[in-house]
């Protein structure tokens, strides 16, 4: 391949796996913030070690190899007190994350017809928090409720979803058999 | 077998949503670690979350949100439309991953960080002094913060303001300024004196205004017990009902009055003012206006004379043109520092100080340095060693005093001196290293007695953020990417970085994106060009920028870059 479509082959190799990238950080950072930082270093990483990449194999294995650095190297840099999780609990985190069956693009198609069963008043609530971005005061302000029960709402919301995801994923595994 | 503690959820979304404290975050890791219940709780959340957040946009913009809930009722499949889109562009030459901002909300580091007083969220704010310790006291230049005292009362404050904090942050006195109080069940008697007015909270959501002319309080939520500045009661006021002090007159009660008022309060009332803090200040005084125009007529007079005055400032002739701008670079070596001083008596004024290399954490404070003025010799780099920039000036012969504006693409600054002052030391960002870049623009005006302006002077700054620390500065022609990207981003140019385009005297960059095309022609052959990404329309996709110097070569630098929601992937070829 010569370089100019190995460096396009690259770019989009690099672009369709953020999104997993990000998924896998933040589970291991604990929160979203932090794990922006860290997937932008994890771009620079990959991005500076390019030329190493064999194209011959999987792009998100060898990818999340440097996520996983680049959390590994975040906890480092951040005081112990200041770290979410044990270190044998960052492991376990990892271990299982990586042990998922199926791809981050499975679940998100089982997450949109999740999202389609909730009710209006729930959806109105994913609304305003994923699309609009707005904080829990000001969903609090719009909804008239007190900010525990945005934060509550918003727990239960969530746990709904990752029970339908997990019934999706039994059914194909029992469709399978 | 772990009980998991009810208050669960609640800790696992402070955790996931960055706004833990620290004893909070030893709680859950400590819970998580021993709980195998609460860690798959957290396993679950922090799922569903990445995959919400990334599927409802990931950070794109509301146009685009309703755009894609015109064509289709289910938008989750934006974000992968949008990494399918950036994945079709390639460069020709050097990429990188540029990291974004930490937080879209700047994140303050120590003091703020070590200050009993939480910071909450960061709106713009700039000039931020938040105590080490209660009693003390909180400073606010410009801008809005929340805070929350230790007793759980959450203020939302718009500078500049100044507010002393007793111990228990059970009282506060607003020396200045405007706030917003939510004050939770367990802080019920919070009390906020302002001048000549006190407000004693019984459970609510209210404002308190201070400023010279006297102070405010209006109810946004619940009850709020007014007392005079001696302590004596004026009254208890409801939602939507104030209290207005001034000067030594007795303090007068005011409420929400006729349809407009109604409109106005209906707006803020309740939470509502606590999300939209500045809305909420400014329906009150509004509703106060309204109110005090009816039944206290010679006290709208007065006001109406204030407002006057304010226009007639606003409408003062423009500043005087100074034309040969000023700038202040960093440079590769520290401590370089331009030989020639400003020799012309016009340009005899604002002397900035840049803050670069080898800065970290280093309070030392750099000399003043020298800008030179001249287009032919200002494209050296200058080094100092603060984030406190020593601003000095020599008087105009006919000034009384002066106002000195500093605006930048993040926050803007103003303060005003009388002739007794000649220097200022101004605190470009609140942290050792900045949290974002910046380009100011620095105008100092100087007045004559009456308010006629008699001579202006003007500088620039930019702030880069990968020159502090030990990250070097590319200058040389050969490796002079445009590094550097943020949400609003800082493009340096310099026509010096090629021979054939050293000759320059002007430079433009016209950056465009699918139907939009913005030039910008610049009056200089150097320096540093802010391009406000951050609320803005120009949302995300792929932006092509070309930078050429008029009048020489016809080749221009070219560049593509390609703006995700989760930050920047840039090319130069």
């Amino acid at each position: 391949m010569e370089q100019g479509a190995q460096q396009q082959a690259f770019v989009e190799e690099l672009a369709n796996a953020q999104f997993d990238l990000m998924a896998y950080i933040s589970m291991m950072v604990g929160n979203k913030a932090d794990a922006r930082d860290v997937l932008q270093e994890t771009n620079r990483m990959l991005w500076a070690k390019a030329s190493d990449y064999d194209f011959a194999r999987p792009f998100l294995p060898w990818a999340r190899a440097f996520a996983h650095y680049e959390a590994l190297r975040f906890r480092k840099t951040r005081q112990r007190d200041r770290l979410v999780f044990t270190d044998g609990v960052f492991e376990t985190l990892s271990e299982d994350y990586l042990a998922a069956p199926e791809p981050v693009d499975r679940r998100l198609g089982w997450l949109d017809e999740c999202v389609d069963r909730l009710a209006d008043t729930q959806k109105e609530l994913i609304r305003a928090k994923y699309f609009e971005r707005l904080s829990v005061l000001q969903i609090t302000a719009r909804l008239g409720c007190s900010p525990a029960s945005v934060v509550s709402l918003l727990y239960r919301i969530r746990q709904a979803l990752a029970r339908c995801i997990e019934g999706h994923r039994k059914r194909e595994e029992a469709s399978c058999l | 077998m772990p009980v998991t503690p009810p208050d669960f959820y609640a800790l696992c979304h402070a955790v996931m949503e960055g706004d833990a404290s620290p004893g909070e975050v030893a709680r859950f890791r400590a819970l998580v670690a021993s709980d195998p219940a609460c860690l798959e709780i957290y396993r679950q959340q922090m799922e569903i979350d990445v995959l919400l957040t990334g599927t409802c946009g990931g950070g794109a913009s509301k146009r685009h949100i309703q755009a894609a809930q015109t064509r289709r009722p289910r938008v989750w499949t934006l974000w992968k439309r949008v990494a399918a889109a950036a994945a079709l562009l390639v460069g020709a030459g050097l990429w990188y991953g540029v990291p974004r901002p930490a937080s879209p909300v700047p994140r303050p580091t120590s003091p703020v960080m070590n200050s009993p007083v939480t910071m909450v969220e960061w709106k713009g704010a700039w000039g931020l002094e938040m105590p080490p310790e209660l009693p003390g006291r909180i400073r606010l230049a410009r801008g809005q913060v929340k805070v929350r005292l230790p007793s759980g009362v959450e203020l939302s404050l718009l500078g500049p303001l100044e507010l002393e904090a007793e111990e228990r942050g059970m009282e506060v006195r607003l020396v200045s300024g405007r706030l917003v109080a939510w004050v939770p069940a367990r802080a019920g008697g919070f009390t906020v004196r302002a001048p000549g007015l006190t407000a004693w909270d019984i459970g609510t959501v209210f404002s308190v205004a201070a400023d010279a002319e006297g102070s405010s309080l209006f109810v946004f939520k619940g009850s709020v017990q007014a007392l005079d500045g001696e302590g004596a009661g004026v009254d208890i006021c409801g939602a939507g009902e104030g209290v207005r002090a001034m000067g030594d007159r007795t303090p007068f009660k005011v409420a929400v009055e006729g349809e407009t008022g109604e409109r106005l309060f209906k707006a803020v009332r309740g939470y509502a003012a606590i999300a939209e803090p500045q809305k909420a200040l400014d329906a009150a005084r509004r509703i106060e206006e309204l109110w005090v125009a009816k039944y206290v007529p010679e006290e709208a007079e007065r006001a109406r004379e204030t407002a006057r005055r304010q226009a007639a400032l606003r409408n003062a002739p423009r500043p005087i043109s100074f034309t040969k701008t000023a700038w202040v670079r960093p440079s590769a070596s520290q401590q370089k520092k331009e030989a020639a001083s400003m020799s012309t008596t016009r340009a005899a004024a604002v002397l900035a100080a840049a803050v670069i290399m080898g800065a970290k954490s280093s309070p030392a404070l750099s000399d003043p340095v020298f800008v030179n003025t001249s287009p032919s010799q200002n494209r050296r780099w200058e080094a100092v060693c603060t984030n406190t920039v020593p601003l000095r000036w020599e008087w105009n012969t006919n000034a009384a005093n002066a106002r000195l504006e500093i605006v930048g693409m993040n926050a803007a600054f103003a303060t005003n001196f009388t002739a007794a002052t000649s220097n200022y030391l101004w605190q470009a960002f609140p942290s050792a290293t900045p949290l974002v870049e910046d380009l100011y623009e620095l105008t100092l005006t100087f007045k004559a007695g009456g308010g006629a302006v008699v001579g202006a002077v003007t500088s620039r700054l930019a702030v880069v953020k990968d020159t502090f620390g030990t990250a070097g500065v590319i200058s040389t022609p050969e490796g002079a990417p445009w590094p550097n990207v943020r949400e609003n981003v800082l493009i340096p140019y310099d026509a010096g970085w090629t021979e054939a385009t050293s000759g320059a005297v002007t430079s433009r960059i016209v950056i465009s994106r699918a139907g939009i095309t913005l030039t910008n022609a610049l009056s200089n052959p150097a320096g540093y060009y802010g391009w406000r990404l951050k609320r803005s329309d120009w949302g995300y996709g792929t932006f092509n920028l070309a930078l050429t110097f008029p009048g020489t070569v016809t080749n221009a630098w070219d560049a593509t870059l390609t703006r995700l929601p989760e930050g920047f992937i840039f090319s130069v070829k």
